[in-house]
């Protein structure tokens, strides 16, 4: 089942997300040049280049790239799961429970995630290589990664949560959203804030699938018509 | 297997589609959907399904309720709108793929399939290269493999050619000799002249039986 969903999500981003993935990629080169930024802090610069640095203390393309990493994992986690709803209901989900599908989903973006992070995080290195800037040591550019990983994907369960709010109710969907942005406002959003803190984003992690899946579980069909109609 | 849709209603934004359906589906017979675009068909089909969720009523699978139990319809395949496969597989390798979700068929099944909807010479030829005909059977395929014990098809025969919708049809009918609940919803008068043992129209949102033929006609 895993490889099946896999297949059919790498179709649909290289069929439908072609230019997308294009842009995000220029995108990724073009802010590269935020070095200029960052004269003779070269950590800070490879913290911002991949997205982990808020920018409040640098440029404000720090904080650009933050919100570009952000949107586009939100944007690719929704686009996925719709996409699965709107075009397989005969194929897939006649041959699969309700849970199956979406605990295969989560891990299927998971996956997709984890090759995504690579590609940017090859880019990143390669032009420090490249531009003889000096890398961070292994252990660390692994602790990030990890970490980068693990609140990406947060984000990502955080978003597909609040989209099945939203089905039900957009004014519980804007309340919920308003006290979130009131709690991400008072907390650091600098990923590296979290270093030591990985427990609490896995947890968090956990509890909003958790939320996301029973939503699912009882209102799938919901979802269905909202979608296909 | 029993399919009963009890007192079964749909509305979309307060605009009745279906109203107060009562349909007895058995084993053993092939039933047909007619009426106008947009009479409710495939919304009928996918409430069967599980898809869309009535306004009122129920929809009971040998008794047990659908709608209650929050899953999907039971041992079902169809084909409702064109389902979407993986474009850079080939016809058999998007069967394959498909049949590797349940794992109740190999390779022999998925062949004999492809053998029944005429697609075994464009088996391996990839998806994306297919026509629209080619599309179909591969949909009609995916529904057929895995015998299941109902099968639902909307407009099946959509830009097949003839010789295959004869061939087509003779499966049919042979399925449902052995037993299976077929429902064909389709504006072909053809198909459900040959294929059908009780055809309902659908009209304003009703639905009624408008004929039932006798099986020795066949």
């Amino acid at each position: 089942m895993i490889s099946f969903l896999f297949q059919r999500n790498v179709a649909y981003l290289l069929q439908k997300k072609k230019l997308f993935l294009f842009l995000f990629s220029v995108l990724l080169c073009f802010l590269l040049l935020a070095k200029m930024y960052y004269p003779n802090r070269d950590y800070d610069f490879f913290l911002a280049s991949l997205g982990l640095d808020n920018g409040i203390d640098g440029p404000i393309l720090a904080f650009v790239l933050l919100l570009v990493y952000i949107g586009t994992i939100c944007y690719l986690k929704l686009s996925l799961f719709l996409s699965e709803l709107v075009s397989s209901p005969e194929t897939l989900f006649l041959r699969i429970s309700p849970s199956r599908w979406f605990f295969g989903h989560q891990l299927v973006d998971l996956i997709l995630l984890l090759f995504l992070k690579i590609v940017i995080y090859g880019i990143v290195l390669l032009f420090f290589v490249i531009t003889s800037l000096s890398l961070p040591s292994a252990s660390s550019v692994l602790s990030l990664f990890f970490l980068d990983i693990l609140i990406s994907f947060f984000l990502q369960i955080l978003i597909l949560f609040c989209y099945f709010i939203s089905t039900k109710s957009w004014i519980l969907c804007f309340v919920i959203g308003l006290v979130f942005l009131i709690v991400l406002s008072q907390l650091n959003m600098n990923f590296v804030y979290y270093l030591g803190k990985e427990w609490l984003v896995f947890l968090l992690g956990i509890v909003f699938t958790l939320g996301s899946y029973l939503f699912y579980r009882k209102y799938f069909v919901l979802l269905f018509e909202k979608v296909r109609r | 297997m029993v399919i009963k849709l009890e007192n079964l209603s749909k509305e979309f934004k307060g605009v009745p589609v279906l109203e107060d359906v009562n349909l007895t589906l058995e084993s053993g017979h092939i039933y047909g959907f007619v009426g106008p675009n947009g009479c409710g068909k495939s919304v009928l089909l996918k409430i069967i399904c599980g898809f869309y969720q009535p306004t009122t009523g129920s929809v009971l699978f040998d008794g047990e309720d659908i709608i209650k139990k929050a899953s999907f319809a039971p041992d079902t395949r169809a084909l409702i709108e064109r389902p979407s496969f993986i474009p850079y597989l080939t016809g058999y390798e998007n069967l394959a793929s498909l049949a590797n979700i349940q794992k109740k068929i190999g390779k022999k099944e998925i062949e004999e399939t492809l053998e029944k909807v005429n697609l075994t010479k464009d088996a391996n030829k990839k998806y994306a290269t297919y026509s629209l005909g080619m599309k179909q059977k591969l949909g009609i395929a995916q529904v057929l493999m895995e015998d299941p014990a109902i099968m639902l098809f909307d407009e099946p025969f959509n830009g097949i050619e003839e010789d295959t919708v004869i061939k087509i049809r003779k499966v049919l009918l042979e399925e449902a000799k052995k037993g299976k609940l077929i429902v064909v919803a389709s504006h072909l008068k053809e198909d459900i002249e040959v294929l059908v043992d009780q055809v309902y129209k659908f009209d304003g949102g009703h639905v009624k039986l408008w004929k039932e033929e006798k099986k020795e006609k066949k």
